[in-house]
């Protein structure tokens, strides 16, 4: 029975192992101070550079992360259900085999538990730990990580005989009264003296399925957008955009927070462009340069998506009148007195991408305080607290 | 070999490499969670886990199925009951899960961060949950209903042949 339980949390987990990586990735970590996690990332594993088509890519893998982690919960409970009567097994360990085994099996379970929850309490911004969020996620799925690939390497084997005697869908077919408890056996879950059975084995798998299907249905609206957003009961970012939300649309971080007082944004705001040459622009300047419009998503690594049509000015042509062509890095400021991500440092190539903008505006009209005015940076693909708001100051790094 | 294999307890080497690899990478996690702040934070987490689960959950959970288990009573109708215990048990465990999965929202604990982060109140989310629950015990009642009436259905068809 646990074959099948475990087949779907191996591709959910696989899922999170591979979307946790890209987002590391994807936050530039070698670079500039962007490293959240701490500890200096290896430069071949995680210095690559993220894309910038399609444009809503990074949207789609912190949705995939945060609603395969959802979609785990059921099943995991389910599994550890499951196995459970094992551990309880007499004596508990018969070598020293055993006793490296059963700990395993502690940081698996530990490491899975420990990271579903994290990330579900961060995405509702609820921190009832001292340690900080980012980090302990990260290297628990280390730890994950290396139990998860151990027990690869040994229950694949038994899933695999298990699929070959049994079939994988014929144990689906059996109804209730027609359910027998596996046999024992020393290797697999089945336990030494099971209860008669009150569930057929499809009847588990469809209420398991169809747990994870409810969960991830009443969240998924958040990551979709649109009218779907009004579907999302229980996501963090689900509620109806007629909440009186700034421009009718998700705020990743307001002004307050921020702590952004009008007179840091007034008419004394200038922003200042530093390359080979060094200049100061007013915002009029900004708007009398040639400007362009993109459906850019906010995209944010808490799994939720907003698409929206913004109009500015090309960063690429900020970095030419500041006597750069071919930038090594833009680090942006932000004119923020608090809060996180104030300032970052972006790759060149994304940086000058045709579709990255110093935003202006939005769906034709100007930026509200929430939303970064006076300008705000919009790069495709990019992690949401990337798209710096209230920005102050652009360096442009020459290769 | 062999004797070394019967010492440490399993016939291929497939195992010790396993083992060497899971401790191997999740050392190295440990090591890193021990080169940041609150390391011991972090671990009591990592292990409050199992506890929570093995000493909490599990023995709501095994209590909850024993006592539904005797509920299920006399054989002679046990069907039946097993059948009603599960359109009771579905629903209760899902609204379980997404209270589990929604708590910070549902019950308002994030109330200081969420709303000045997001401009929004947690306020809808209690509302929805309930409402969420409600709609799965009656959808679970109507599926019991036409199971039911199909089991009844069937008896009358095998009594009419």
């Amino acid at each position: 029975m646990a074959s099948i339980l475990s087949l779907g949390l191996g591709v959910l987990f696989t899922i999170e192992i591979v979307t946790g990586y890209l987002s590391y990735v994807a936050y530039a970590p070698t670079i500039g101070a962007n490293d959240v996690a701490g500890g200096g990332p290896d430069e071949v594993l995680f210095g690559w550079t993220w894309f910038t088509e399609p444009a809503w890519l990074y949207g789609l893998n912190q949705s995939l992360h945060v609603l395969a982690g959802v979609a785990a919960i059921p099943i995991l409970a389910a599994k550890l259900w499951v196995v459970m009567p094992k551990f309880y097994a007499w004596p508990p360990a018969r070598s020293v085999a055993d006793v490296l085994e059963r700990g395993t099996y502690a940081l698996l379970i530990g490491s899975s538990i420990f990271l579903v929850f994290t990330g579900l309490f961060n995405i509702a911004y609820w921190y009832p730990w001292s340690f900080g969020f980012v980090q302990a996620h990260f290297y628990a799925a280390w730890v994950f990580l290396g139990a998860f690939l151990g027990h690869l390497v040994i229950k694949f084997p038994v899933m695999r005989r298990a699929f070959r005697e049994r079939g994988v869908l014929r144990p689906l077919r059996e109804d209730l009264a027609a359910t027998e408890p596996e046999p024992y056996d020393e290797d697999t879950s089945a336990p030494l003296e099971p209860d008669p059975p009150t569930i057929s084995r499809r009847g588990l798998v469809g209420v398991v399925g169809g747990a994870s299907a409810v969960m991830v249905g009443l969240i998924a609206g958040q990551s979709i957008g649109g009218w779907t957003r009004s579907t999302a009961l229980l996501a963090p970012r689900g509620q109806d955009p007629a909440f009186p939300l700034s421009q009718g649309f998700q705020v990743n971080q307001t002004a307050a927070k921020a702590q952004i007082t009008p007179d840091l944004v007034g008419d004394d705001w200038r922003l200042a462009v530093v390359g080979r040459e060094r200049l100061e622009l007013t915002r009029q300047e900004l708007l009398a340069m040639p400007q362009h419009t993109e459906d850019i998503p906010i995209q944010c690594v808490e799994g939720w998506v907003s698409w929206q049509t913004w109009t500015g000015v090309r960063l690429r042509d900020l970095a030419r009148m500041a006597g750069v062509t071919d930038p090594d890095e833009l680090f942006v400021e932000s004119v923020q007195p608090a809060g996180a991500f104030d300032d970052v440092v972006l790759r060149g190539s994304r940086a000058t991408d045709p579709q990255s903008l110093l935003a202006l505006k939005v769906n034709g009209e100007e930026l509200s305080l929430d939303h970064g005015y006076p300008a705000r940076i919009m790069i495709p693909a990019s992690p949401g607290v990337h798209q710096t708001k209230w920005v102050g100051r652009l360096t442009w790094r020459p290769s | 070999m062999r004797r070394l294999g019967r010492l440490y307890g399993r016939d291929t080497p497939a195992h010790l490499v396993a083992m060497l690899v899971t401790y191997a990478i999740a050392a190295y996690g440990i090591w890193a969670i021990f080169q940041g702040a609150e390391p011991w934070s972090v671990l009591l987490w990592l292990g409050g886990a199992i506890v929570l689960h093995d000493f909490v959950f599990l023995p709501l959970y095994t209590a909850a199925y024993r006592l539904a288990r005797r509920a299920g009573g006399v054989e002679a109708d046990r069907r039946r009951r097993v059948i009603a215990l599960q359109h009771l048990a579905v629903p209760a465990m899902l609204a379980i899960l997404l209270l589990l999965a929604a708590l910070p929202l549902i019950l308002e604990l994030s109330t200081a961060n969420y709303r000045p982060t997001t401009g929004m109140t947690q306020e809808p989310y209690l509302e929805r949950w309930l409402a969420v629950t409600a709609a799965l015990f009656v959808l679970s009642g109507v599926a019991y209903l036409i199971r039911v009436r199909g089991d009844h259905a069937k008896a009358e068809d095998a009594s009419a042949g």
